[in-house]
């Protein structure tokens, strides 16, 4: 998923820049609060911070299109600490792995971020509090939200893709090519990624309910 | 540490004179050359900035094999959108490839871009191979990073390797034990495996920053990172020199 340095023109760089930086800010406040509030969740940011990095640095090579397939981990980060904080969380795991690993990039940042931190995190949350106001299981819910925010955002990326890449080809074409060249690849990840986010959040919740976040605990 | 468990950032600490070098000009030097890189319009530029940052990278003591793989994130994506440009980008028709048609326009943009990845992603290698962590984030402190990002990328940075060796302890106790009979065994495994470690390095954490708490640390440790000394000027005037006169090169369409 991770959009390389270099492919995005400069203009289509700085334009998805823009909402990345207002979200990332927005989650840096809210983490700000968090901290100041309850220094104790600390271990918890930094954990979540790790586990979306090292989750979405397992990459599937996609045929054609020039980069990666993998899961994201920012839904499970936003199902435990809210869309807002999970936001950042991606923002930061991005960014490492772009300095220590090239895997995305620095010009490239503002775009991963909207795909995999914004939408993963706020399609991923809006799925699963839609699907528990309906009355799912937590599991369930939770799975949804897992797989909700895996396959939007690489509907994301293959946008951001199809915007750079389409030449002389409509717009909607590419992403629909670029989004079915992620299929193959993206289906067997995402039903991991439902399975993987409703077994750990049942069992966080089993264990240690009071990690969920605020949302979860008034239901 | 064993070297399996290194990171390039631990590793950055013995990349010779490229470790050397104030974090804040080679942070001003990498944003100007993908500044550069991004809007030259001819190949020039790119292949300059891969020469400089192939010299680079072959003069820091970077294991070869690291440099490899490294590089070979970037490269891999340039190959693969080489060979979908041609495919898709349209244009005029200059061979067929079984049902694809190729296209002379969307070869040669697949190169250029393929040569703006590599250069990018080199930039970023030699950046990210020849300066810590730690000293990045004094650098993006001092160039007024807020705290609570600094803060942030220090601890998952910390909590990677946390992750990472509580990981494969579990792993490999599973496979002595149990192993994973079946996928459907496997899966539910999976399952509360996955739990299991969040719960266990999340606990670990909870005591470290319990005793991280006695021994006097606020809630945002990064607001009390020291400061970096004054910034090489001469070296940050270089860097700049050179940024800018590429830059001018570039948009003068030299470049």
């Amino acid at each position: 998923m991770h959009i390389p340095e270099g492919l995005l023109p400069l203009d289509q760089a700085a334009g998805w820049y823009v909402p990345a930086m207002a979200f990332l800010a927005a989650g840096l406040a809210k983490l700000k609060r968090l901290l100041k509030e309850r220094p104790q969740a600390r271990p918890l940011v930094g954990l979540m911070g790790a586990f979306v990095f090292v989750v979405s640095l397992m990459p599937v090579p996609v045929p054609g299109l020039g980069t990666v397939s993998h899961p994201c981990g920012t839904p499970l980060a936003a199902i435990l600490l809210g869309p807002f904080s999970a936001v950042a969380l991606g923002a930061v795991a991005l960014l490492l792995q772009a300095l220590f690993f090239a895997h995305g990039g620095i010009s490239s940042w503002g775009a991963n971020i909207l795909s995999m931190a914004v939408g993963g995190s706020f399609v991923g949350f809006g799925v699963y509090w839609g699907a528990r106001r309906l009355g799912a299981g937590l599991g369930i819910a939770a799975g949804l939200g897992g797989l909700a925010g895996d396959l939007v955002t690489y509907a994301i990326t293959s946008f951001q893709l199809a915007l750079a890449l389409h030449g002389h080809e409509s717009i909607g074409a590419t992403w629909l090519a670029a989004f079915g060249s992620f299929m193959p690849t993206q289906i067997p990840l995402a039903i991991a990624e439902l399975f993987f986010t409703s077994g750990v959040v049942v069992f966080v919740y089993r264990r240690r309910a009071d990690l969920l976040s605020g949302e979860e605990m008034q239901s | 540490m064993s070297g399996r468990h290194q990171s390039p950032s631990v590793i950055a600490g013995a990349s010779g004179f490229l470790g050397r070098i104030d974090p804040r000009v080679k942070l001003s030097a990498a944003a100007a050359f993908l500044i550069v890189n991004l809007i030259s319009r001819t190949p020039l530029a790119q292949v300059a900035i891969i020469a400089l940052m192939g010299l680079l990278l072959l003069a820091g003591r970077t294991p070869y094999r690291r440099r490899l793989l490294l590089i070979a994130f970037p490269s891999t994506f340039a190959i693969f959108v080489v060979a979908s440009q041609t495919v898709f980008h349209g244009g005029e028709v200059f061979a067929s490839l079984g049902p694809f048609d190729l296209h002379r326009d969307g070869l040669f943009h697949g190169l250029f871009l393929s040569l703006r990845i590599i250069a990018g992603g080199m930039v970023i290698v030699v950046l990210g191979v020849s300066t810590p962590l730690h000293r990045l984030c004094l650098a993006m402190k001092w160039f007024r990073t807020p705290d609570i990002f600094v803060e942030v990328v220090l601890l998952t940075y910390r909590y990677i390797f946390d992750l990472r060796a509580q990981l494969l302890r579990m792993r490999d106790a599973q496979r002595t034990r149990l192993g994973w009979s079946s996928r459907g065994r496997g899966l539910a495994s999976s399952r509360m495996l996955g739990g299991s470690l969040f719960l266990e390095v999340y606990e670990r954490g909870l005591r470290s920053a319990e005793a991280m708490r006695c021994r006097g640390a606020g809630p945002v440790a990064a607001g009390s990172l020291p400061q970096l000394g004054r910034i090489d000027r001469w070296a940050l005037m270089a860097a700049a020199a050179l940024a800018a006169a590429l830059a001018y090169l570039s948009l003068a369409g030299s470049f």
